[in-house]
């Protein structure tokens, strides 16, 4: 019987595949996403420049074929910090998304089976909602201090409720389903039931949601590091560039243009992505 | 309707309390004792007892949330430890341009999001529809502070035709304040447009399909009549509920918002107090704003029925 159901589940996941590929949106981003990411990784190789060597004589320099995307005030070259600052990006964006989506997944299907810890859970969840994203991060981030792993956690708690409300509300549904009362008749017990008949059914959302958690954790991250309170300064990040280009607008425009374009392009792929694979899973909504 | 409101004041109590205990808890995640940051690192052991005990923090966790807890309902929310004023106080002194950019923003982010969206569902399919789609996912994915940068780099620096930062009371200058506003407003309010314009699109494309649109398009009304009229009408509590949920996003872009164009605001104090490890202003700040979204949500919620009067609240 698994043989079977294996059978007819990879044709239909090929045609998931397949729809997903015919969305040129989802296409592009996810060759966008695929490009910023070996960028990312071969980042040592694409600048012979360290993204922290200072070299004071050499600052504020608009961008020459020697620094291609110019100085910033302390002499570093704004390409060499911009590629390396994708790694941060990227790691604290799928670090978060992973986080949330298989805690908010797990803290979902727990709330499934177990009514009363449900309604505990979900009431925690409802009181982590009522406080604005960057609000939190930043309350989060004051208390723990500037460190990478802080702000994969502080992220992580910041979406984690609305990543659980998705795959609830998923769980919730697919419950109702027949298979899975037929299931219950069957004798099946709730782990099996939660393991083998709900959670196949909850993915694809969770799947959604967490593109778009990794496209806003991004936009987070770099929102922190701009204020002061994310990332610390000896790490190369996007958001901290752009704080430093703010006060030197003026003479220095390459050191906001630059970062900023990236940083944009990393979020608008995700996003793209994620629009194609909404699509892509849920064949009920509408193409246009 | 009374025993709905009554439910969701009796819920909006519990999120307080949930809210009330990540706040606190969080700041007793500070490594190091509160005292040493009022005392100074050269306090006697004596001095950093005595003021444990005034401060009540040699007493059970519990009961220094409930403690705290009871103050904050009597409306004190302590007292900011490097400005020496009451929490309650500062927020109150800083409010004026918070609450300005955040509502011109609002009115940016409805104007533009739901007239953009109505525009892309009635010439569905178009090249004009692609182009609002094209716009919403740009506002979606450009940075709020980076799309503020570069206003200042254009309209401030290059066109002069703006003041790049700062701001200036309504009601001491009234002109000024609007030309200081307009573009923190236009960044802040351009990503709330982008989701607004999503979902007026998609929700007004349902109902342009529906049997009363094509009945009132037949019976001769003006197409901007049937559109705003039926289609919009009938659209709008989708709508409605995405202008409410942006709102919290709107209360984080204050803050980044804030510190780009140099505004005296709120924000800028929670940032300001992150930097000086003023903890109670923290505290007391992030409180308030859990309280007034909650509160805003309410009122979302109870407006449903004078969008859709066939709403009933049970």
């Amino acid at each position: 019987m698994a043989s079977e159901i294996a059978s007819v589940a990879a044709p239909r996941r090929r045609a998931g595949l397949r729809r997903l590929l015919s969305r040129r949106i989802a296409v592009v981003g996810g060759v966008l996403i695929v490009v910023i990411t070996l960028v990312g990784l071969a980042a040592p190789l694409l600048t012979p420049y360290d993204p922290n060597g200072l070299q004071i004589s050499n600052r504020l320099k608009p961008p020459s074929g020697a620094h291609p995307f110019g100085t910033d005030n302390f002499g570093r070259d704004v390409w060499a910090r911009t590629v390396f600052g994708t790694r941060l990006s990227l790691v604290v964006g799928l670090s978060t998304a992973l986080i949330t989506a298989v805690l908010g997944t797990f803290l979902a299907l727990l709330a499934g089976v177990y009514r009363f810890l449900g309604e505990l859970i979900m009431r925690v969840m409802d009181g982590l909602m009522a406080l604005p994203a960057t609000l939190l991060a930043i309350a989060i981030m004051a208390a723990v201090g500037p460190r990478v792993e802080n702000m994969v956690v502080a992220l992580s708690l910041v979406y984690l409720p609305r990543s659980t409300r998705v795959a609830r509300a998923a769980v919730l549904v697919v419950r109702e389903q027949i298979f899975v009362e037929a299931a219950i008749a069957l004798g099946a017990g709730n782990r099996g039931i939660m393991r083998r008949h709900i959670l196949p059914g909850v993915l694809s959302p969770v799947i959604v949601q967490a593109t778009y958690v990794f496209a806003t954790a991004v936009l987070l991250e770099a929102s922190l590091s701009f204020l002061g309170v994310g990332a610390p300064p000896e790490v190369p990040s996007w958001g901290i560039m752009l704080s430093e280009g703010r006060l030197l607008m003026r003479n220095a425009p390459w050191m906001t243009v630059f970062p900023g374009t990236l940083l944009a392009l990393t979020v608008l792929s995700v996003n793209m992505l994620g629009d194609g694979l909404r699509d892509a899973l849920d064949p009920k909504t509408k193409r246009g | 309707m009374v025993a709905y409101l009554l439910r969701r004041l009796v819920s909006l109590l519990s999120i307080l309390v949930v809210v009330g205990l990540v706040v606190f808890f969080l700041v007793r995640l500070v490594p190091g004792d509160p005292t040493s940051a009022l005392l100074g690192e050269n306090a006697t052991a004596e001095q950093i007892g005595a003021l444990r005990t005034r401060l009540g923090l040699d007493r059970s966790l519990l009961a220094q949330f409930g403690a705290w807890m009871e103050s904050v309902a009597r409306g004190d929310l302590g007292t900011s430890i490097y400005m020496r004023i009451p929490v309650v106080t500062a927020v109150i002194q800083r409010i004026e341009p918070t609450g300005m950019l955040a509502l011109a923003a609002t009115l940016v982010a409805v104007l533009l999001g739901v007239s953009l969206g109505v525009i892309a569902a009635i010439r569905h399919n178009t090249a004009v529809d692609y182009a609002v789609m094209v716009i919403a996912m740009l506002g979606l994915s450009l940075p709020t502070f980076w799309l503020g940068l570069l206003m200042i780099m254009l309209f401030a620096v290059t066109l002069q035709w703006l003041p790049a930062a700062g701001y200036v009371s309504i009601l001491q200058e009234p002109v000024a304040s609007l030309r200081y506003l307009l573009m923190p407003a236009l960044a802040l309010g351009f990503s709330q447009a982008a989701i607004i314009a999503r979902m007026t699109r998609a929700s007004v494309l349902d109902t342009l399909g529906e049997d009363y649109v094509r009945t009132a398009h037949s019976k001769g009304l003006a197409a901007a009549r049937v559109v705003i009229g039926h289609a919009l009408r009938n659209a709008i509590l989708p709508i409605v509920t995405v202008i409410g949920l942006s709102i919290a996003t709107l209360a984080g872009g204050v803050v980044v918002t804030e510190t780009v164009f140099n505004i005296p605001g709120a924000g800028r104090l929670v940032i300001d107090s992150v930097l000086r490890r003023d903890y109670p202003v923290i505290q007391g700040s992030v409180l308030l704003v859990a309280f007034v979204y909650a509160f805003v949500n309410l009122l979302v919620d109870l407006s449903y029925a004078f969008f859709d009067p066939r709403v009933r609240y049970q």
